[in-house]
């Protein structure tokens, strides 16, 4: 019941705006996949596209070999869940919780209508409550239930859980995982809140100005990424050759994170001059190296025959 | 790999539509229907009736007609979207639902007269008609079933094609809006040649008599209504962008 999405140099462009830039990625079926990146970095809109809900510009999706976009087959068997899901709201009387899981429940092919009852239940959302009156806690459950009980090969969150309360998203990362075990599917989760989600992530996807900048199984990453710390001068002997991402100072002890793997010649060097190695955790991972490229950007806007 | 999944029902969509549709149309003209004669009722009060009021009352559902247009692609079509639909197979179970609404509708519209004409058959008033119609007589109601179906078919689709162009950007609703507004302007001249004065020169072009109405020139301007607006909608929804969603 899985799919492998393939992003084929998918690029998309508002105007003279390119917000996602030749992209090519496969996501593994049955597998949870990771998209970070910062505000504006295009992944709204690669999602978008992968979904079927935008034409790409360029490129294209498919979805175990079949062209998403305008396809029965294949958008039949996507979920993607932007904010708090598409729902009718006007606020009208039957613009209730129960009706948008009704609606669900006739149009998604595989709806589990007990699972989606339970997870009502746990995220305690009101059934009979309009869905303009809910608080974007609630409106955000209601996204995951949608989301989750749709049970579609192919399920996406792009961002959905921002609102809810701590208690709420550990549930939500809960009910995720079992449903995984249980009944394997392709997630792509899409999400600010990277380190409280990391632990589920199998792969990761990092976009930086619509540009596809790290695609790597989650735990191989944070392979690649170390702080180094000691002496500041046996530090910066060290990360010599090493790609720095970030250093920070006390007093004469520094902290150099590095990005790149470290094999055994480099432990062996780090014992013998005292330093200290010890993992980095993805979100800061992905800070140093979204800001990394901050920096190169500015740096060549600024460098004299630099592009800006 | 998996075997495409199917929905059961390949008429999903136009069932769901119509079943709520439907419901909601038979409620709203309900309570229209027991304004409408409430107050005729209360104008009677004060005067005598001489005229039909369901006639006037009538110029209100061909808005609901227009607005039902505006929510098939403004409101529908991008939630069958994001639920797992294409546009195309959206599009084409909307329309069958609308048609089908929109037919319920102009079946209780034509009902209407048939009610007043019992009202005002016991109060012993006139169920006179104030404008030119397809029909010339309030009883005559093959024709005024027809008259409602093709106004309101005129009056959906604009508000679809009007709705989509809305809902794609803005800016092309302000060119969308008067053509649309442009379409009905036309059908209702179609239907009432007194309805403005270049009705004449329209009418005279499709062999309209000024003091009458021809069915068939009516049903040749709803058609070009129609198939204007069937593939200009089509186009601006047949790769509709969906809008982002907020958290």
């Amino acid at each position: 019941m899985t799919g492998e999405l393939e992003l084929q140099d998918v690029t998309v462009r508002y105007g003279d705006t390119v917000a996602v830039d030749g992209l090519t990625a496969t996501l593994g079926d049955g597998q949870i996949h990771g998209l970070l990146g910062r505000n504006g970095s295009g992944k709204t809109s690669l999602l978008s596209v992968a979904a079927g809900f935008r034409r790409a510009s360029g490129g294209e999706v498919l979805l175990d070999g079949q062209q998403v976009f305008e396809n029965p087959g294949a958008v039949r068997r996507m979920c993607c869940i932007r904010g708090a899901g598409d729902t009718v709201e006007h606020d009208w009387p039957g613009d209730k919780v129960t009706h948008a899981l009704e609606l669900a429940a006739t149009l998604r092919p595989r709806w589990d209508r007990g699972w989606a009852d339970r997870l009502t239940q746990r995220f305690n959302l009101p059934l009979r409550t309009r869905l303009g009156e809910l608080s974007r806690g609630q409106r955000a459950a209601l996204g995951v239930v949608l989301g989750l009980a749709s049970r579609a090969p192919v399920t996406i969150f792009d961002e959905t859980y921002l609102g809810m309360d701590a208690p709420s998203r550990y549930a939500f990362y809960e009910e995720l995982l079992a449903d995984q075990v249980e009944h394997p599917r392709t997630f792509i989760l899409s999400t600010h809140h990277i380190e409280e989600v990391a632990s589920l992530f199998e792969t990761v996807l990092i976009i930086d100005d619509g540009r596809l900048m790290v695609h790597e199984e989650a735990d191989a990453l944070r392979a690649r990424g170390a702080a180094v710390t000691g002496p500041a001068e046996a530090v910066d002997a060290f990360t010599a050759d090493l790609d720095v991402l970030a250093t920070t100072r006390l007093g004469p002890t520094r902290s150099d994170t590095v990005y790149g793997e470290l094999d055994d010649h480099h432990r062996r060097d780090a014992r013998e001059r005292g330093l200290q190695l010890d993992p980095v955790p993805l979100q800061d991972l992905f800070v140093h190296l979204t800001e990394a490229t901050d920096r190169a950007h500015t740096h060549s806007a600024t460098a004299p025959g630099g592009r800006p | 790999m998996n075997a495409a999944p199917q929905t059961a029902d390949r008429w999903v969509l136009a069932r769901h539509r119509l079943r709520d549709d439907a419901l909601g149309i038979l409620l709203l003209w309900s309570g229209f229907a027991a304004f409408v004669f409430a107050l005729v009722f209360a104008v009677a009060a004060f005067r005598p009736i001489e005229l039909s009021g369901w006639e006037t009352a009538s110029q209100i559902p061909r808005w609901f007609a227009g607005g039902m247009g505006i929510y098939m692609t403004a409101v529908y079509l991008p939630l069958y979207i994001a639920h797992g639909f294409t546009r195309r197979e959206s599009m084409r179970q909307l329309t069958v639902a609308t048609a089908g609404s929109i037919t319920l509708l102009a079946v209780l519209m034509t009902l209407g007269y048939a009610i007043e004409r019992g009202i005002y058959a016991v109060a012993g008033w006139p169920q006179e008609l104030v404008q030119s119609h397809l029909f010339d007589h309030a009883s005559n109601y093959p024709l005024i079933l027809l008259e409602f179906l093709l106004l309101f078919t005129v009056w959906a689709a604009a508000g679809a094609f009007a709705g989509s162009a809305i809902y794609r950007n803005p800016a092309y609703g302000l060119f969308a809006v008067p053509v649309g507004l442009a379409m009905v302007v036309v059908s209702e001249a179609a239907l009432n040649p007194g309805f403005l004065e270049f009705v004449t020169a329209i009418g005279g072009w499709l062999g309209v008599e000024a003091d009458g109405v021809s069915v068939t020139a009516s049903l040749v301007i709803t058609l070009g209504c129609l198939a204007l607006a069937t593939p200009a909608t089509w186009l601006l929804v047949r790769d509709l962008p969906l809008r982002n969603q907020q958290a």
